[in-house]
C-alpha cells in the first residue's frame, strides 16, 4: 500500500513543472488548513469543554505537507496553522495576536514535527525508489532471459533483446555483432578494442550521442550494445544506473553466446548426420545404380559391335530393356535429387493448386514402361477437394508408392487408388494385391535404406522411396502410414493431407449433352 | 515425303546430346543446324531463319532466357525448351518470355519429335479440316458432339466438350491455363484457374476411364494443358 502511494508520488512529481506543482502544494497546504480550522471552529461551535486543547488538531495539515510535499510545505503549513490557531480557537477569537507567548511554542512544536516527518518521509521515498528501480533492473532482467529464452537462433535473439531492451529502456537500443561493426565508427572501435563502455555519459567519446556498452562472452567481446541518446541528457550517469545497464547488457550477451554455441552444435550434428547419410548413400549408389547399369551398358556395346541386331525382333526386346533399365536409374535419380533437396531442409517448398487427377496421370506416365497387365482403378469421392501442394514433390510420392505397388504385387494384379475426404483431412490410399507387409516392419520401411527381410531383396530399389514419401508428405504437414489393405490381402499405404493443403472449390452444376 | 526439309537450330552445350539430337533429327529428314553457345544460337536463328528452335536453358555464355528474349524481338517461331527436372521455376520464366513448348531431360526421341511436329503444325479449324478427331482410342465427332471411346458413347456437358474440343484441336501443342480459360470461360476468367482444374478433373473421370492406358490429357505443372495420344 504504502509502495504504491510512493509509486504514485513518483509519477506525479514526473508531471508539470515545477512552478505549478509549488503553486499547487501552496494551494492545497492552505486548503488542508483552512478544513482544519473550520473543523476545530464547528467543534468549538456546537460546545466542545476545551477549545484549546484543539490545537492538537493543526498537526494534520503540517503533517499532510511534509509527507506529499516535503520541509519547505510542511514549514509553511506550520505557520499558518499558527495563525489559524490564533484566529478560530485562542481567545479573543477572529483576532491575530501574533505575539503572545502561546504562539511561539506552538509554532517551535508544529515546526519540530515538521521537519522530523519531512526527514522520515524523505528517507522512506529514498528507500522505495531504491527498491523500485531494484525491482525494475530485476524484472527487466527476467523479462530479457524469459525472452531469451527457446530462442537458439543468433539473429533471432539480435531481434528480440532489441525489441526488449527498447521497451525496457524507453530508448532505442541496436544490437550490433562483432563480425558486423563498421570499422570507420571510431567510438564502436574504440569500444570494441579496450571493452569498455564508450561514448554518451562516459569518460570516453562523452560527445558522441549513443552509448556503447561492450557485449562480453566467456572468452571474448562478441558485440557491441548500442544506446540511443541525445547530448543534453546524458545517459550512463542520469537516467539509467550504469548498474542497470550493466546487468541487461551481461544478460544479453549470455544469451547471444548461449545461441552461438547452440548453432555451432547444430552445425556438427548436421555434419556428422550428413556423413552418415552420404556413407550409406554412397553403399546403395554403387550397388543400384550399378545393377541397371550392367543392362543399359551391356545393350549398348552389343549395338556398338554388331549394329545390325536392331532388325532382330529378340534383340530389340534387349534394346527395350536397356531403355527400361535407363528409366528406372532416372527414376533413382530424381528421388535422390529431392532427398537431397529435402534433407537440406527447405521447409518453405512453393504449392500451387492442383488436382489429384492430374498429379495421378503424370506419375502414371513416368511409370508407363514397368506398368505391364495390371487392373488400376482410381476411385474418388464426389466432394474430394483441390490440393494446394508442390506438385512435384507430391507426384515423385504418388509415383514411389505406385510404382511399389506395382514391384511387390502380381504381374496381373489389382491396383486401387481411392481417394476420400471427410470434411476435415483427405486421405489417398494406395493398395495392392502383393505379398503385404508384416505388422512388424510397418513402421520400419520408412526407414532410410531399409530393407523388408521378407524376401525383397531380388526387387531392385534403393531403400529411399518410402522415406522421401514421408519426408515430403511430413513438410505438408501430412503423414504418410502403412494400414490394413481394404480388401485383406497385399500392403495398402495412406497418405493423409491436413486441412490447410485442400481447398473447396463449388462449381457450377451443367447438364451433359446427350 | 514433304517437299522442303524442315530447319531445327539445335540450341545446346554439350557435345554427346548435340550429336544425339543431330543424327536423331537427320534420320527424320529435318535440315539439322547446331550451335554450341546462346550468342551463336542467336546469330545462327537470324541468319538461317530456321523452322524451330530447340534450346537448352543451361547455357555456358548467356542465360537460356535470354535467348527467347533476343528471339522474340524479331519471330514468333517455335522454340522448344530442353530442360532439366530441377529447373521447374526457370522453365515457366521461359514460359512466360515466348517458349512454346519444352521437353524434360532425359526425353525419348519419340516425345521430342512429337513436340516438333506439334509445333510445326498449325491447329485444325472447324471450318477446313476433317469435323472429327481421332486420338487414340477417343473420337471426338465436333459437330455433332458425339465423344466415343473404344465404341462407347461419352456424355459431356458443354463447357466439358469445349475443353475437350480446344485441347484436340491442338493435339500435341501444350496449351496453357490462361489461354484454356479464356477459349472456355472468356476473358473475364482468365486469372482463375480452379475452374479449369475442376473441369478437367471431370474430363478426366469421363475420358480416361482406364488410367494406365488412356492418358489423353498430360498435366504440365505451372504452365497448362496438352492432349496427347496415350503411349503404347
Amino acid at each position: 500500500m504504502l509502495q504504491f502511494q510512493f509509486h504514485n508520488l513518483i509519477i506525479r512529481k514526473d508531471l508539470g513543472s515545477p512552478m505549478r506543482r509549488w503553486t499547487f502544494s501552496i494551494l492545497l497546504t492552505i486548503a488542508v488548513v483552512t478544513a482544519t480550522a473550520f473543523i476545530s471552529w464547528l467543534l468549538v461551535y456546537v460546545g466542545f469543554p476545551s477549545p484549546e486543547t484543539l490545537g492538537i488538531l493543526f498537526v494534520i495539515p503540517v503533517l499532510f505537507s511534509a509527507i506529499f510535499y516535503g520541509l519547505v510545505s510542511a514549514l509553511i503549513a506550520a505557520f499558518i496553522s499558527v495563525l489559524a490557531y490564533n484566529f478560530v480557537l485562542l481567545p479573543p477569537i477572529w483576532h491575530i495576536g501574533l505575539l503572545e507567548i502561546e504562539n511561539f511554542t506552538k509554532m517551535a512544536v508544529l515546526s519540530l514535527v515538521a521537519i522530523i516527518a519531512s526527514a522520515l518521509v524523505s528517507r522512506i521515498k529514498k528507500l522505495a525508489g531504491e527498491a523500485l528501480q531494484r525491482e525494475r533492473i530485476l524484472s527487466g532482467v527476467y523479462a530479457l532471459s524469459q525472452d531469451m529464452l527457446g530462442i537458439s537462433n543468433i539473429e533471432d535473439i539480435r531481434f528480440a533483446a532489441e525489441a526488449k531492451l527498447t521497451s525496457l529502456l524507453e530508448v532505442k537500443v541496436n544490437i550490433i555483432l562483432k563480425e558486423l561493426i563498421d570499422p570507420s565508427n571510431e567510438s564502436l572501435k574504440f569500444c570494441l578494442n579496450n571493452n569498455t563502455p564508450t561514448g554518451n555519459g562516459t569518460k570516453h567519446f562523452p560527445n558522441d550521442k549513443k552509448l556503447y556498452l561492450p557485449l562480453n562472452g566467456s572468452k571474448d567481446i562478441i558485440g557491441i550494445m548500442c544506446v540511443e541518446g541525445s547530448t543534453s541528457k546524458p545517459l550512463f550517469s542520469e537516467s539509467f544506473s550504469s548498474k542497470i545497464l550493466a546487468t541487461l547488457a551481461a544478460q544479453t550477451a549470455i544469451a547471444i553466446e548461449k545461441a552461438k554455441l547452440a548453432e555451432s552444435h547444430e552445425k556438427k550434428l548436421l555434419e556428422v548426420r550428413r556423413d552418415k547419410f552420404l556413407s550409406a548413400l554412397l553403399s546403395s549408389v554403387s550397388h543400384d545404380f550399378k545393377t541397371p547399369l550392367v543392362t543399359v551398358i551391356g545393350v549398348f556395346s552389343s549395338l556398338k559391335d554388331s549394329p545390325e541386331i536392331i532388325n532382330n525382333f529378340a534383340h530389340r526386346e534387349m534394346v527395350s530393356g536397356g531403355l527400361e533399365e535407363a528409366q528406372k536409374l532416372d527414376r533413382f535419380i530424381s528421388n535422390l535429387m529431392h532427398i537431397s533437396r529435402l534433407e537440406s531442409g527447405i521447409e518453405s517448398i512453393p504449392k500451387e493448386p492442383v488436382l489429384l487427377r492430374d498429379i495421378l496421370a503424370s506419375a502414371m506416365k513416368s511409370l508407363r514402361s514397368i506398368i505391364g497387365s495390371h487392373n488400376f482403378s482410381i476411385s474418388t469421392s464426389p466432394n474430394f477437394p483441390l490440393l494446394k501442394v508442390n506438385s512435384a514433390l507430391m507426384e515423385l510420392v504418388l509415383m514411389n508408392l505406385i510404382e511399389n505397388a506395382i514391384k511387390y504385387g502380381p504381374a496381373n494384379g489389382d491396383i486401387k487408388i481411392i481417394a476420400m475426404y471427410d470434411g476435415v483431412a483427405a486421405t489417398i490410399d494406395i493398395d495392392d494385391d502383393g505379398e503385404g507387409i508384416p505388422e512388424s516392419e510397418r513402421e520400419s520401411v520408412f526407414q532410410k535404406f531399409y530393407r523388408s527381410k521378407h524376401g525383397d531383396s531380388k526387387i531392385a530399389g534403393t531403400g529411399l522411396g518410402l522415406y522421401i514419401c514421408r519426408g515430403i508428405v511430413e513438410a505438408h504437414g501430412g503423414t504418410v502410414t502403412a494400414i490394413n489393405p481394404h480388401d485383406g490381402k497385399g500392403a495398402c499405404m495412406r497418405i493423409t493431407l491436413p486441412e490447410n493443403t485442400l481447398i473447396q472449390v463449388a462449381i457450377e452444376q451443367e447438364i451433359e449433352y446427350l | 515425303m514433304r517437299t522442303t526439309q524442315h530447319k531445327i537450330l539445335i540450341i545446346e552445350d554439350d557435345p554427346q546430346i548435340r550429336k544425339f539430337l543431330t543424327i536423331t533429327l537427320a534420320s527424320h529428314d529435318y535440315s539439322v543446324i547446331p550451335a554450341e553457345s546462346g550468342n551463336e544460337g542467336i546469330r545462327l536463328a537470324t541468319s538461317v531463319k530456321p523452322d524451330v528452335i530447340l534450346l537448352d536453358l543451361g547455357l555456358p555464355d548467356i542465360d537460356g532466357a535470354e535467348v527467347i528474349k533476343s528471339v522474340r524481338q524479331w519471330s514468333k517461331l517455335p522454340i522448344i525448351v530442353l530442360s532439366v527436372r530441377d529447373q521447374e521455376e526457370e522453365k515457366v520464366k521461359a514460359f512466360d518470355l515466348g517458349a512454346n513448348d519444352y521437353v524434360t531431360k532425359p526425353f525419348g526421341t519419340a516425345e521430342l519429335l512429337a513436340r516438333i511436329r506439334a509445333s510445326l503444325r498449325d491447329a485444325i479449324t472447324t471450318e477446313t479440316a476433317d469435323t472429327t478427331i481421332t486420338i487414340g482410342d477417343l473420337t471426338i465427332d465436333l459437330m455433332k458432339r458425339i465423344i466415343t471411346l473404344r465404341d462407347e458413347r461419352i456424355k459431356l456437358s458443354p463447357k466439358e466438350f469445349n475443353l475437350l474440343k480446344i485441347l484436340a484441336m491442338h493435339e500435341g501443342k501444350l496449351l496453357t491455363h490462361k489461354y484454356l480459360m479464356q477459349q472456355v470461360w472468356g476473358d473475364a476468367y482468365s486469372d482463375d484457374n480452379q475452374y479449369l482444374r475442376i473441369y478437367i478433373a471431370q474430363l478426366r473421370q469421363k475420358i480416361e476411364k482406364d488410367p494406365a492406358r488412356d492418358q489423353f490429357i498430360i498435366n504440365e505443372p505451372g504452365i497448362g494443358y496438352r492432349m496427347e495420344k496415350p503411349q503404347k
